[in-house]
């Protein structure tokens, strides 16, 4: 085995309301959660769901930058505690300062926690803390807020008592004039001072087994030369990008890797850029660094975003979780079928492109030294119109029962050429061929949408599961064929 | 200044926003205490043939594992009758049922101890549905009926008729703070449960039936949960046990807290229903005959299933006088968990019954809903009494009605509507403007007393103490704010205590919308005892010879003064410590029983209300989203009306759900398929009214009740049914003229574009 150039660490660092901390051993691959109530006392963040799927644990994860750092609410009950290395995480309790964090009670409310307290946005007060830390962030460098702002902040937040209008209102109704940014409360420069030495060495922690648990082994890169290196090594390893999807099944059903390959510092593979007429996706990009570039390059990709998880997961979540997980539900994978993307692998030898359409066919797989590097997506041209679906029970926060993506070239009324992808309708997601050779030279009305639904059904194999029929897919499907249509 | 009628923050707040308040599992941990978990029934219905616990006895930090053999009382218990096994014995009938309770050292242990525990079910087939249970006649209890007049032979006689099928599902309670307990054994056989209960007696009984003790030897306390909606009214009581048992055993401190899955799988949700109805009426939409069948998925245990079915029936009748009435139904045995209390409590799937009914009616009749409903509504005498003989009093509902119709502006709406849906190709409106009106009281007659103890220091300060619960409905800030009115002193004097047992005795929970009408009433009756006896005090303390006449003590701003020497007046916190000095008792139990309950009278009063939902909905996918609603209430004098808005905006969203997005999903094999949040669905912040306005009669008052104010609990949820409504005349544009929507409940958007393709195909 290669031997590493840098140095390594046996265990994590972090700033915790502005205090370092310092965290080995098993503790380090638990849930960041369950570590924030039971080894430090702050039970202020809730678990309700344990899932990432309600954002009472939400929690401030300040990422460094170069002038300071970035704070984003991510949910803590599927966020690994190593994920925190060289961070800053402020938790309900460290919103007014690191002195006021525990002791004695002297009533200071910040104006977002004020706004909560006067508007009566707080009930049984289970999923407040995670409410008062997402409309933190949200006022964070903001000026103005519109309600239409203040429900996209909160979407990731559930209650069930208030019905959100007053939340929604409390949101709208913050003194801004007395918000103190938190880069005032948590001076950066310190900070970053405390996480400067050994920010750049790669973490390595093993954890023997036990007369209880098992042995595990965990490792942090700082290089790709690196990470694939030790993926060759340990072929078995789970890999964890986001953490969003693993960190679900680590919470809730006890999932213990004995090896785990984290991607977290390879910050640098998180570009979101245009190449010429390719949008690129840095494998490591949250889907939030996503929809903020992507807006002025593939505006219907970004309306689609806005409908992807919740902001807490999308602050975690990263392109190459969704793609490589090839979930049949995962909402990229539609909208880059129909585009005909492209991934780039990195391997021992070298880079290696494959389209997505390939990569599905064959499982999904990839070498075994392989890490998703980034994916290309051709963008649609000048008179090619993407249309972009996503069909779930809840409007926002769910996941998709049907997804699609069109890619129509028409000119004259008469169909040149379609691409069409759908996701949730077979075990992966599929471009469905046979419809659009039906399609192809056809002319554009409406009752051409529904022929193509019948030549559809056939290319499809829905399934039935908790969140929708075979039946309620299958209609989907013709549906959106006929919406995609009408809508044109 | 008075503190009823004012906004005043929820008592909890600050702590709330700061994550400084304690819930259950926030309490710091004892030093020796325990973690308790258990294994469940891996199938909804067999028999266990081999429970073999030696490997996970073994395993280090494994302290105990309990079965139906270590328990020292009965292991029989229930809510209204003893019908469930705590621990199964040699049968199981829920998938989850508990089993083996395990106590740990550690969850890593706890862990380890449940895989190493072998269990071994014999499956039966499990029955499920209710028509499964018709089949098998599973019923609990005999059948139950509430009739009047000749219901079949008017039926007949009707210019009109329509029958039908409706079936209506449960709903996840989805409390944020799941199930949970903390055991903390005492002296001479004491156990003191931290619950997060609606129920702390329910737990006292329980634990003391259980476990073989005295109630005297066990305490309950409540600091506040995290959220009820009736789903902690009986079923906060397995993990009370559990950890019960445990801290009995092994003399140490013990914790259950269910996971978010486990309390998915394991406990209760609103009952399913299924009604078949046959209705009769005129040409203009009176209704004149009504025969509704209800069968309700009980679950496998009684639970409260009788009281909610009960609820069911009274309130079938909704806001709508029907001359020939018959109301039957059976309670049906299932394999599933036992469904149990849900905000609403039975009422809304009775309501959902005939508002659903009125909907077929207009397209049947080719009229408008709201017409139907109006006409219908209760009203002078000959149609003012309901089919259990309840006579409505100063009914304002037809007033509320017309007002909102009026506010929200129905009519011109209406025409919009009309309008859009002839034109529009990608969606479909519709809009409804339904009606509740809701019975309070328990219909159990014993349950609707209350106690309450205030204390009073010399400071000027109180302490309250009810039987009353916190779940964040904000009783503790209505009942602080009625106290402090009763002495003429600040809020901030006052301070509600954690409700326990051991203060408040032979408890109602809290529940039917009555806890500050229970509870806030008692508090103010011992608060009178107190003050009365201050005011001779002050009698004779302001007096220069001869005690002033009673009737001259003013109590003002915390003051008291005679009216004739206003300057001469005494702040309170003197005059207590004076009164003290006087060995004058500054402490007082209040006791309250509801007036005027009967036979013929279930209910004290109705809380009344009216609300209008537009919606849009997808023709191609189902999709849905509520544009806008309108709620108008009586809901008497608010105590606090920012409290009550959050109550009425919170049980509408929380109805909605229930009606639209929020899906119970059982496998043939009775497993849930919907246990985790990732696939069951409450309302986000996106799925609420666009546009949302909630007003209530300001004028309005009720003075029977305390301080004239009505209870809000419950009935705003059942006003979110007019989404569902509202979904339904959307769907009654997409097919022929005549031919009604089959919507059923939760109206999701699978189930929308079901009803969409069904219509669409009887299009010619």
């Amino acid at each position: 085995m290669k031997r590493f150039a840098g140095l390594m660490r046996d265990h994590i660092f972090f700033f915790l309301n502005g205090q370092k901390i310092q965290v080995r051993g098993r503790e380090a691959l638990g849930m960041l959660a369950p570590f924030l109530r039971r080894e430090r006392g702050l039970t202020g963040t809730k678990i309700a769901c344990a899932h990432g799927a309600c954002g009472s644990c939400s929690i401030l994860l300040g990422r460094p930058t170069q002038s300071g750092f970035n704070y984003q609410p991510i949910n803590s009950c599927i966020f690994p505690v190593f994920a925190c290395d060289g961070a800053h995480v402020i938790t309900v309790e460290g919103l007014n300062g690191p002195d006021k964090v525990g002791g004695q009670d002297d009533g200071v409310l910040s104006p977002v926690q004020c706004a909560m307290v006067d508007c009566h946005g707080a009930q049984c007060g289970f999923c407040t803390p995670g409410i008062v830390i997402t409309l933190t962030a949200f006022h964070e460098n903001r000026v103005q807020s519109s309600a239409e702002d203040v429900k996209a902040a909160l979407e990731g937040n559930l209650c069930r008592c208030t019905g959100y209008s007053p939340i929604i209102e409390a949101g709208m109704s913050v003194e801004t004039a007395d918000l103190r940014p938190l880069t005032q409360i948590y001076p950066p420069e310190p900070l970053l001072d405390g996480l400067n030495a050994g920010a750049s060495d790669a973490v390595e922690i093993r954890v023997p087994e036990d007369e209880l648990e098992i042995g595990q082994h965990l490792f942090v890169p700082r290089s790709p030369e690196e990470a694939i290196c030790w993926k060759v090594a340990h072929p078995e390893a789970i890999v964890v990008s986001g953490g969003t999807e693993v960190g679900v099944a680590m919470s809730v059903k006890g999932l213990a890797p004995r090896e785990i390959l984290s991607l977290a510092h390879l910050e640098d593979w998180d570009e979101v850029t245009r190449e010429n007429d390719e949008l690129v996706l840095g494998a490591r990009a949250t889907w939030t660094q996503v929809a903020e570039q992507v807006g002025a390059i593939v505006p219907e990709f970004a309306t689609l975003l806005t409908r992807w998880g919740s902001p807490q997961l999308r602050n975690a979540g990263t392109v190459a979780g969704n793609i490589i997980r090839a979930a049949p539900i995962s909402d990229s994978l539609p909208f880059l079928l129909a585009c005909e993307a492209e991934l780039e692998f990195i391997g021992e030898l070298g880079a290696r492109r494959v389209t997505v359409a390939d990569f599905l066919e064959s499982g999904p797989t990839m070498r075994p030294d392989e890490l998703l590097r980034r994916v290309l997506v051709p963008l649609p041209k000048e008179g090619q119109t993407l249309r972009l679906f996503k069909v779930s029970k809840r409007r926002a926060f769910d996941r998709s029962i049907v997804s699609a993506a069109f890619l129509l070239t028409a000119s004259d009324g008469v169909i040149e050429d379609i691409k069409i992808a759908f996701g949730g309708v077979a075990p992966l997601a599929l471009r469905l061929p046979q419809t659009e050779a039906f399609l192809q030279g056809k002319p554009v009305n409406s009752a051409i949408w529904r022929e193509a639904a019948t030549v559809a059904y056939n290319e499809i194999s829905p399934y039935s599961d908790a969140a929708a029929s075979r039946e309620h897919r299958t209609r989907l499907v013709a549906n959106l064929l006929r919406k995609f249509g009408a809508e044109l | 200044m008075p503190s009823v009628g004012r906004s005043i923050p929820h008592e909890s707040s600050r702590d709330h926003v700061r994550g400084r308040s304690i819930f259950l599992d926030d309490i710091t941990p004892h030093r020796n205490e325990l973690v308790v978990d258990f294994v469940g029934s891996p199938v909804a219905r067999g028999e266990i043939v081999a429970l073999d616990l030696s490997a996970a006895t073994k395993i280090p930090g494994v302290v105990g594992l309990y079965t139906f053999r270590d328990v020292p009382g009965s292991n029989l218990y229930g809510a209204i009758f003893h019908d469930e096994y705590f621990l199964a014995e040699d049968k199981v009938s829920f998938q989850g049922e508990p089993i083996v309770v395990i106590a740990a050292e550690s969850h890593a242990a706890l862990h380890a101890a449940k895989k190493a525990i072998h269990l071994d079910v014999r499956p039966e087939t499990p029955i499920v549905s209710i028509a499964q249970a018709i089949e098998a006649e599973e019923f609990i209890g005999p059948p139950r009926a509430i009739s009047r007049g000749h219901a079949r032979d008017a039926l007949e006689k009707c210019p009109h008729r329509l029958d039908g099928t409706l079936y209506i599902g449960g709903q996840e309670h989805f409390y944020m703070e799941t199930q949970c307990a903390l055991a903390i054994p005492g002296e001479n056989g004491h156990l003191t449960f931290h619950s997060s209960t609606q129920n702390p007696t329910e737990t006292q009984v329980m634990a003391a039936r259980v476990l073989g003790l005295g109630m005297h030897q066990v305490v309950c306390v409540c600091k506040r949960m995290g959220g009820g909606f009736g789903g902690k009214e009986t079923q906060a009581t397995p993990p009370a046990l559990m950890a019960g048992l445990v801290a009995m055993k092994t003399g140490r401190p013990a914790r259950c807290i269910y996971s978010r899955e486990t309390d998915g799988r394991v406990t209760g949700k609103r009952h399913p229903f299924e009604v078949r109805y046959q209705i009769g009426f005129d040409s203009d939409g009176r209704l004149l005959a009504a025969r509704l069948e209800f069968y309700s998925n009980a679950g496998f245990s009684a639970d409260l299933s009788t009281s909610v079915f009960d609820r069911a029936l009274y309130h079938a009748d909704n806001a709508y006088f029907i001359p020939d009435i018959e109301l039957i139904g059976r309670i049906c045995r299932t394999n599933l968990p036992s469904n149990t209390a849900f905000r609403g409590f039975g009422g809304g799937q009775g309501i959902l019954a005939i508002e659903s009914i009125i909907e077929d009616i207009a397209e049947f009749l080719d009229k408008d809903a709201a017409e139907i409903r109006l006409l219908n509504c209760y009203g002078a005498e000959g149609r003012n009494q309901t089919p259990y003989g309840q006579i409505i009093q100063d009914d304002t509902l037809p007033l509320l009605f017309e007002r909102l119709a009026d506010r929200a502006d129905y009519k011109q709406r209406r025409q919009a509507i009309n309008e859009f849906n002839a034109t529009s190709q990608i969606h479909l409106r519709g809009l409804s403007l339904t009606t509740v009106k809701f019975g309070i009281s328990f219909t159990t007659k014993f349950l609707n007393q209350a106690n309450a103890l205030v204390n009073v220091y010399t400071d000027g300060t109180v302490q309250v103490s009810t039987g009353g619960t916190e779940m964040g409905q904000g009783l503790n800030t209505k009942i602080r704010q009625l106290v402090a009115d009763e002495f003429a002193i600040d809020a901030a004097n006052v301070s509600v205590m954690p409700t326990s047992t051991e203060k408040n005795n032979n408890t109602p929970p809290t529940a039917a919308s009555a806890g500050t009408d229970l509870n806030g009433s008692a508090a103010v009756n011992a608060c009178r005892l107190i003050r009365e006896r201050l005011t001779e005090f002050a009698a004779v303390r302001l007096s220069e010879d001869v005690p002033i006449p009673i009737e001259r003590i003013v109590w003002e701003d915390g003051c008291v003064f005679d009216r004739e020497k206003p300057e001469q007046c005494l702040d309170f916190g003197h005059l207590v410590h004076a009164a003290h000095r006087e060995r004058i008792s500054l402490g007082e139990r209040g006791h309250y029983i509801t007036p005027g309950l009967g036979p013929s009278r279930p209910f004290f009063y109705y809380t009344t209300g009216c609300a209008l939902a537009e919606v849009e909905i997808d023709r191609f996918t189902g999709e849905m989203r509520v544009t806008r609603a309108d709620i108008l209430m009586d809901i008497g004098q608010s105590i606090n009306p920012a409290i009550d808005l959050g109550q009425i905006g919170g049980g509408f969203v929380q109805g909605m759900g229930w009606a639209t997005c929020e899906e119970l999903k059982f496998s043939d094999e009775g497993e849930l398929l919907t246990a985790s949040p990732s696939t069951y669905k409450i309302p986000g912040v996106r799925d609420i009214p666009e546009d949302f306005r909630i007003e209530f009669e300001q004028d309005s008052r009720f003075p029977e009740n305390v301080r004239s104010s009505k209870a809000v609990g419950e009935p705003p949820l059942l006003l979110g049914l007019c989404v569902w409504t509202a979904i339904k005349n959307a769907l009654s544009y997409a097919g022929p003229r005549g031919h009604v929507a089959p919507l059923n409940l939760p109206a999701t958007g699978e189930e929308i574009l079901r009803c969409l393709c069904e219509l669409e195909d009887k299009c010619p």
